[in-house]
């Protein structure tokens, strides 16, 4: 009988710091995903200055204007890191437009205010690959450690789920203005 | 860098010729003064002795005798001295070379000069409370635009040590007299640089050797080595083998430690194959301290005596190649690069 009482604390023990872990993971995954949407918004508060910039060499039709301010307010609805990789996809197109343009226009390219946007925009991508870096270290800390048998068990039954990573399409790496 | 060495040679032939001549005149003033000073000694010698003592000695061969003796003697001390000017005149070798690759007029060497105790306190790697600081060899120079400070930099304590010696009395019997003495423990001896980093950061982050704990008793290493933070594994498995890396703030860590920047201090392994400790700092403050790498060996890699020796370019060399690669960290960690512009 003692034995049993035994084991039954120990599985209790043993159960109560296998959740904790894994509820510190999570915390912690969770954390880094709002980190990461932080400097995300950064990024996409820098929209206004880039139309405000490129706007004398190209004047964008009003609904182009409108799909581009709606990249930030659709960065503010973002509930998944799948989201904010469509919001960013957009974004990116929006970068490739501008990039074109500054192709097209060198005075704008040497500019003072293009210069500036160009170190502020690269400080920020900057951030956000080492917070999209972080976030992806503890997702594959997170789903590596509930995917272990047993624990893989426990974590169906306390509801804890496998996150994605939050992806770069190559051509973003090569979207710098 | 054989092609900027060879630049180099060229462009301080001028230098060189000029070093060997005055080297060849103190080679003769310090040999003609050691000759004289030996006759005049032994004279003066010879004479006081027949006058003082009046033995019937042969004054002329007594005169050659102790003339020999004391020119061995004093050619010896010419020696010496030959050897110190060599020493000196390399520490302007040095500063030449120093001021030839910063392209700055206004580089400093003091040999005698060490890094502010203050600035090392402050980059809060080694704990001084603890531990001695000593350093000499200062070179400070702006590499374009980047102040860049080198010094040799020595970090260690004394520890009691406790030697057991057996003896007998008077009686015959055998005690044992403990002799405390104290012994220096050197925890780091090498080269600090400290250069001005092109990002701005608000945290400490620090590159601790990764065999570090291997080396001290556990639970002594924070005594001396004041790293903090969380331990923060990187992608790059290279980097991953020789550095721990320990930050309070996990995402500036990887904003300053990226996957480029990674491969960039792995490639100073290529010029600098020894420990390193890399710090971090609050702002855009950054040193590297790379442990058996000392400046003093470069200083005393002077030029050989004779102008036609074989290892006169060699030497040259050695000490133009050290240099540079000190300053080659500039370029390796693109250092330059504050417009983020690829």
């Amino acid at each position: 009988m003692k034995y049993i009482i035994a084991i039954i604390i120990i599985s209790i023990v043993l159960i109560i710091l296998i959740y904790n872990t894994m509820l510190s993971k999570r915390n912690k995954l969770k954390n880094s995903y709002s980190s990461l949407d932080v400097v995300l918004k950064r990024r996409y508060d820098l929209i206004p200055n880039i139309v405000e910039t490129v706007k004398a060499y190209s004047k964008y039709e009003k609904s182009t204007l409108e799909n581009i301010i709606n990249i930030r307010k659709s960065a503010d609805e973002c509930k998944s890191s799948k989201d904010l990789e469509n919001v960013s996809n957009n974004y990116n197109s929006f970068i490739s437009d501008v990039i074109a343009i500054s192709e097209k226009y060198p005075e704008l390219k040497a500019g003072e205010n293009y210069l500036n946007l160009q170190k502020v925009l690269f400080d920020v991508e900057e951030q956000i690959s080492a917070a999209r870096r972080t976030y992806n270290a503890h997702v594959q800390n997170y789903n590596t450690y509930i995917s272990f048998f047993p624990l893989n068990i426990f974590a169906s039954i306390f509801g804890f789920k496998k996150y994605d990573f939050f992806e770069i399409n190559e051509n973003e790496k090569e979207m710098k203005l | 860098m054989q092609e900027k060495f060879e630049e180099f040679y060229n462009y301080y032939q001028k230098d060189i010729n000029m070093y060997y001549n005055e080297l060849k005149a103190n080679m003769k003033k310090y040999i003609i003064q050691s000759i004289l000073i030996s006759l005049l000694l032994s004279c003066v010698f010879v004479i006081s002795t027949y006058t003082l003592i009046s033995y019937n000695l042969n004054i002329f061969k007594l005169d050659i005798l102790l003339c020999i003796a004391f020119t061995v003697v004093m050619l010896g001390t010419a020696f010496v001295r030959l050897k110190n000017d060599r020493i000196k005149k390399n520490e302007k070798i040095i500063l030449d070379i120093i001021k030839y690759i910063s392209k700055d007029s206004s580089a400093v060497y003091y040999k005698d000069k060490m890094i502010n105790q203050k600035h090392i306190e402050e980059m809060e790697l080694f704990n001084l409370h603890n531990l001695k600081y000593g350093g000499e060899n200062y070179i400070s120079a702006k590499y374009n635009n980047n102040n860049m400070n080198f010094a040799d930099m020595d970090i260690y304590y004394y520890k009691d040590k406790i030697d057991e010696k057996t003896l007998y009395d008077k009686n015959g019997r055998e005690y044992i007299q403990k002799i405390t003495r104290k012994v220096k423990k050197t925890v780091f001896s090498g080269c600090y640089i400290s250069a001005t980093l092109n990002k701005k950061i608000s945290d400490h982050i620090y590159l601790i050797p990764n065999n570090l704990e291997d080396l001290f008793i556990n639970g002594k290493l924070n005594d001396y080595i004041t790293y903090s933070g969380n331990l923060i594994e990187l992608e790059n498995l290279d980097f991953s083998k020789k550095y721990k890396v320990y930050s309070e703030n996990e995402i500036q860590a990887r904003y300053i430690l990226t996957l480029n920047l990674m491969e960039k201090i792995n490639n100073i392994d290529k010029i600098f194959d020894n420990k390193k400790y890399i710090v971090f700092k609050e702002g855009r403050r950054f040193a590297i301290c790379i442990e058996n790498f000392k400046i003093e060996d470069i200083r005393k890699a002077t030029l050989p005596f004779s102008y036609n020796s074989k290892n006169k370019k060699e030497n040259l060399k050695y000490i133009f190649e050290n240099i540079f690669n000190l300053f080659e960290i500039y370029n390796i960690l693109d250092l330059g690069n504050d417009v983020y512009i690829k």
